[in-house]
């Protein structure tokens, strides 16, 4: 599903809102972080099922600092490079705790839901 | 715009420091350099798309949108001359009325006076009025903490001599901290300090005001050390104070400084330096760093309770409550706010009519251009992109209305700054514009904006697309319109306006038939203060008794008499009636009244009528029995029989006055007052050095006072006259609010009635307008003309009345706080509002007339021929 995403209609909202929980989990976990680092370790993390280009994440960078969820600042990379960090606010980091918790009903019913059609042995 | 290109760079730069990282691990993995750079932007994808869409998510800047808009509605604009110009008036005079209301307000209210940090000074006013004795002041002075200085001053008018001419100026006694406390330096010379006010009459030394140095001494640079005369005695000037500075009142302008310890100089035979129970002075206080005002004004109580304890015959109880300066301690800071609010409130209707109706002409604009709007939304713009337009087009209306009400507001300030109310007393103000009124006339122009913006952007939003553009007229819908609503409003705006100018104006006609006792006609009137010139009582009665023979051996001259004052000036005296044969009343029973003193001949000379008894003769001495002449008010004081011969006292300690005749009762102070009980006690008996001359003669009046002055300047060329002018000219002073009443209120109710004229007019023609279909088909099927004249006027009607209606409602709220300047007119006159009503229906008709006749010509042939 999420291979199918560059699309138009309800399937980019679903992907840019799933992209956007991505961003915010792997800010939270590995701190500030360039773009790059960002979308590397998105790509690891789905195991490489997400083979979209790494350009498409930076509007959805953009929204998310437009939201006030991020905030970025230039500074310098592990091996000296020049690049603009992310780092999460309070704000983003409520939200996404938020997100989770409804990510986790939704899924936990539609589970739920799946697991009932099935025999239990 | 310069937002966008930054954005673009900064997103380019972060693309690059992508591409440069992915290189880098690609490089690490092994990958040769080509490769390792190919391999990174074929995964980062299409640089443009990704810039696109990044311009996407940011959206076209707010600001651009702005400008372009802005230059849109220049545009529009533009390309209605007539309209804008029309509009920028009209808001220029609503908000310039506004904005000069309140400059003048800044003025006495807001604006820091200027010295060193005015936020720290305090008036310490007495309970009562805000004045104390000098050995208080020393007190307050010696054993306060609180307060890094204290400072007094008394307000005086004095007689400057200079180059052989004198002249009557007001100046300030002020203590040798004076300059020194508000942190005020000489431009010329010096300030007189500490030591120049240790002894008194010590240091006979003045400093001028800028004003005065430059209009009385031609801004001489070498003015310091030269020797000018007050009051007659020698003068050193040693110093002028800085432009701005003029003094520590807002309302008054002195055009000198002297130490207070020269006041026996200044008030001579009256020597209040030592007198505790004098209560004369003003006392300023600068508040030492992180003092609060509770805090000082608690510590000055427990001064005063200690002086209370210390002489308990006069200061029993004294209370002290520290106040901003500048309004006669916080004296006149309950008037002024008063008379501010009131004068707001006017400002405010007129602007508010302005208001509505630009209203309605920028709701005919919008119907005029609903064409143009349908076309926008058909193709594709945003409501709100509509109504933002709009109102950036109120805005630029606003604004540039702001900017010919500054103007306007600038040139009242000037006229008002130069203008001078008909008292001797230096009234005057300071008005300029400064940052506060820039600040309001904007706040106004915004808020005028939203008013007027609003309502048209609304409705050009609610266009039916399909079928405006397809032509076809909207149909007039039933119920309430909101033109209807704001020509509704503006009914009864003019209402409450009409009603109060009609009620002003109606109460000045009758002031100026109202009868006030004596003649101002045919008589001139001078005044000299002889105690200022140092004269003594023996050479001040020789020379009362000698101006009046001089003056009435002259040709043309039919009498003259000499009082301490005349009727209706600001020098008003009072003292309390003990009765003879009369139980005593209790000390707050006990009658008072106004007092003169006069000379025989003053009846004869004002035309005041004697009622009984005799006028004043040269029989009446200071050796003969004392004797007064009384007005009919007074004489009611005395119960029934005949007032002549009876006695009575002036204060309780007073000598037995028999009075000897009765006059008709007059008026005194105001105009609007009942009658009040009047002594006129003779001028032999009671002495007082200051003199009012009043001549009558056939003569033309300017005539006659130059006889006087000559007469004046025969007996003594060094006495300076003020207050000299036509007796009539007196009048000028208690018809003075009125006036100014009426006047603001004459312009403010014109202006309504132009208003409504318009406003009326422009709905009845657009009503008319869009329902000639209607009317057409109506006349087609045979409806009379009377009946098409009942449906187009029905409209006006109702939206007449309504207005009226509620504006009467509300006159009879708001009309009562005219009362204090309204005379021999209730403020509630069914006759005025009657007639605003009648005035505002006339207009109504007269705004219809138009219109229904040409509903009335409509030719349905005509009409259906072309659609």
């Amino acid at each position: 599903m999420l291979l199918v995403s560059n699309m138009k209609g309800s399937k980019v909202d679903v992907w840019q809102g799933t992209l956007a929980l991505m961003v915010l989990k792997t800010l939270e976990t590995l701190g500030p972080l360039h773009g790059y680092g960002i979308a590397r370790r998105i790509e690891q993390t789905s195991n490489n099922l997400l083979a979209v280009n790494y350009g498409t994440l930076y509007p959805a960078l953009l929204k998310l600092e437009q939201e006030g969820w991020i905030t970025s600042e230039w500074g310098v990379s592990d091996n000296n490079r020049k690049a603009k960090f992310y780092s999460l606010t309070r704000a983003g980091r409520k939200h996404l705790e938020k997100e989770a918790r409804n990510w986790e009903q939704t899924t936990g019913i539609i589970a739920r839901f799946f697991g009932a059609g099935e025999p239990t042995s | 715009m310069f937002q966008r290109e930054r954005l673009d760079r900064e997103l380019a730069a972060e693309l690059d420091s992508h591409l440069a990282l992915h290189v880098d691990d690609n490089l690490r993995a092994g990958m040769p350099p080509e490769e390792a750079r190919r391999q990174a932007l074929l995964k980062l994808g299409g640089v443009a798309q990704i810039e696109e869409q990044h311009r996407q998510a940011r959206g076209i800047p707010f600001v651009e949108h702005l400008m372009r808009d802005v230059w849109f509605g220049a545009r529009t604009l533009r390309a209605s001359p007539v309209f804008t110009c029309v509009t920028i008036l009209t808001l220029g005079l609503g908000i310039g009325a506004n904005a000069a209301v309140f400059s003048i307000i800044n003025a006495a209210l807001f604006q820091p006076l200027p010295v060193e940090r005015p936020n720290e000074l305090v008036t310490i006013n007495r309970a009562g009025f805000p004045t104390h004795s000098y050995p208080d002041y020393r007190d307050f002075r010696d054993r306060n903490t609180l307060l890094a200085g204290i400072a007094a001053y008394r307000i005086s008018p004095m007689s400057l001599e200079a180059g052989g001419a004198a002249t009557r100026i007001w100046g300030y006694l002020a203590t040798g901290n004076y300059f020194d406390l508000l942190g005020v330096r000489a431009v010329v010379g010096r300030a007189f300090e500490k030591s120049d006010d240790l002894v008194p009459g010590g240091h006979p030394v003045l400093v001028l005001s800028h004003e005065c140095w430059r209009s009385r001494f031609g801004a001489d640079p070498q003015i310091v050390g030269r020797i000018v005369k007050i009051n007659g005695s020698p003068f050193t000037i040693v110093g002028v104070m800085p432009a701005g500075f003029r003094g520590t009142e807002r309302l008054l302008t002195p055009d000198l400084w002297v130490p207070m310890m020269m006041e026996a100089h200044i008030e001579s035979g009256n020597d209040w330096l030592e007198r505790r129970g004098t209560h004369n002075i003003f006392l300023l206080g600068r508040l030492r760093q992180n003092v609060s005002v509770a805090q000082a004004e608690a510590s000055l109580n427990a001064i005063a309770s200690q002086l209370g304890r210390e002489h308990p015959e006069t200061h029993e109880g004294m209370a002290i409550a520290l106040s901003p300066p500048g309004l006669v301690g916080n004296f006149m800071r309950g008037p002024v706010i008063g008379f501010s609010g009131a004068l707001l409130a006017v400002a405010g209707l007129v602007l508010l009519l302005t208001c509505t109706n630009l209203t309605g002409l920028l709701l005919a604009r919008s119907t005029d251009r609903q064409r143009d709007t349908a076309i926008r939304l058909a193709l594709g713009a945003g409501r709100l992109d509509l109504i933002r337009r709009s109102l950036v087009e109120s805005a630029l209306l606003s604004m540039a209305g702001a900017a010919a009400a500054l103007l306007l507001a600038q040139w009242v300030a000037t006229a008002l700054t130069g203008w001078r109310p008909p008292t001797d007393v230096p009234l005057s103000a300071h008005i300029a514009l400064d940052h506060r009124v820039l600040a309001y006339s904007l706040g106004l122009a915004v808020l005028s904006t939203i008013l007027v913006g609003f309502m048209p952007a609304l409705q050009s939003t609610r266009t039916d697309v399909v079928p405006t553009l397809k032509e076809e007229t909207t149909r007039w819908r039933g119920g309430w319109h909101s033109r209807d609503i704001i020509v509704g409003l503006q009914m009864v705006l003019s209402t409450v306006l009409l009603i109060g100018s009609l009620l002003v104006v109606s109460s000045l006609q009758h002031a100026t038939t109202v009868d006030v006792g004596f003649n101002p006609r045919g008589a001139v009137s001078a005044r000299v203060d002889l105690g200022l010139q140092g004269y003594d009582q023996a050479r001040a009665r020789d020379f009362q008794r000698r101006v009046r023979e001089e003056i009435a051996l002259l040709p043309g001259i039919d009498s003259v008499a000499v009082a301490n004052a005349v009727p209706l000036s600001m020098d008003v005296s009072t003292h309390t009636v003990y009765v003879e044969g009369q139980p005593e009343p209790r000390a707050s029973d006990v009658p008072v009244a106004i007092y003169y003193q006069v000379s025989p001949g003053f009846f004869r000379t004002l035309q005041t009528r004697l009622v009984a008894g005799r006028d004043f003769a040269s029989s009446d001495t200071q050796e003969s029995p004392r004797v007064a002449v009384v007005n009919q008010a007074f004489a009611q004081l005395l119960g029934s029989g005949d007032p002549v011969g009876r006695r009575f006292r002036s204060g309780r300690s007073g000598e037995w006055t028999e009075i000897v005749g009765v006059v008709q009762d007059g008026k005194y102070q105001t105009l609007s007052e009942a009658p009040r009980p009047v002594a006129f006690h003779s001028g032999a008996q009671w002495y007082n050095p200051t003199t009012s001359i009043v001549a009558r003669s056939s003569l033309p009046e300017g005539e006659a006072l130059e006889l006087v002055r000559q007469a004046v300047r025969r007996l003594d060329p060094s006495l300076s006259l003020f207050e000299d002018g036509p007796l009539s000219e007196i009048l000028a002073l208690p018809l003075f609010p009125a006036r100014v009443a009426a006047a603001l209120l004459g312009v403010f109710g014109a202006l309504a009635i132009v208003l409504v004229l318009v406003g009326t007019y422009g709905l009845m023609s657009y009503g008319i307008a869009q329902r000639t279909r209607e009317i057409c088909i109506r006349r087609a099927v045979g409806a009379s003309s009377p009946h098409i004249v009942r449906l187009v006027l029905g409209r006006a009607a109702v939206v007449w009345s309504a207005g009226v209606g509620v504006g009467a409602a509300v006159s009879l709220v708001g009309t009562p706080l005219l009362s204090p300047i309204l005379l021999g007119v209730g403020p509630r006159n069914p006759a005025v509002i009657g007639l605003a009503c009648g005035i505002l229906g006339l207009v109504t008709a007269a705004a219809c007339w138009l219109p229904t006749r040409r509903a009335l010509a409509a030719d349905p042939v005509a009409l259906f021929r072309t659609s």
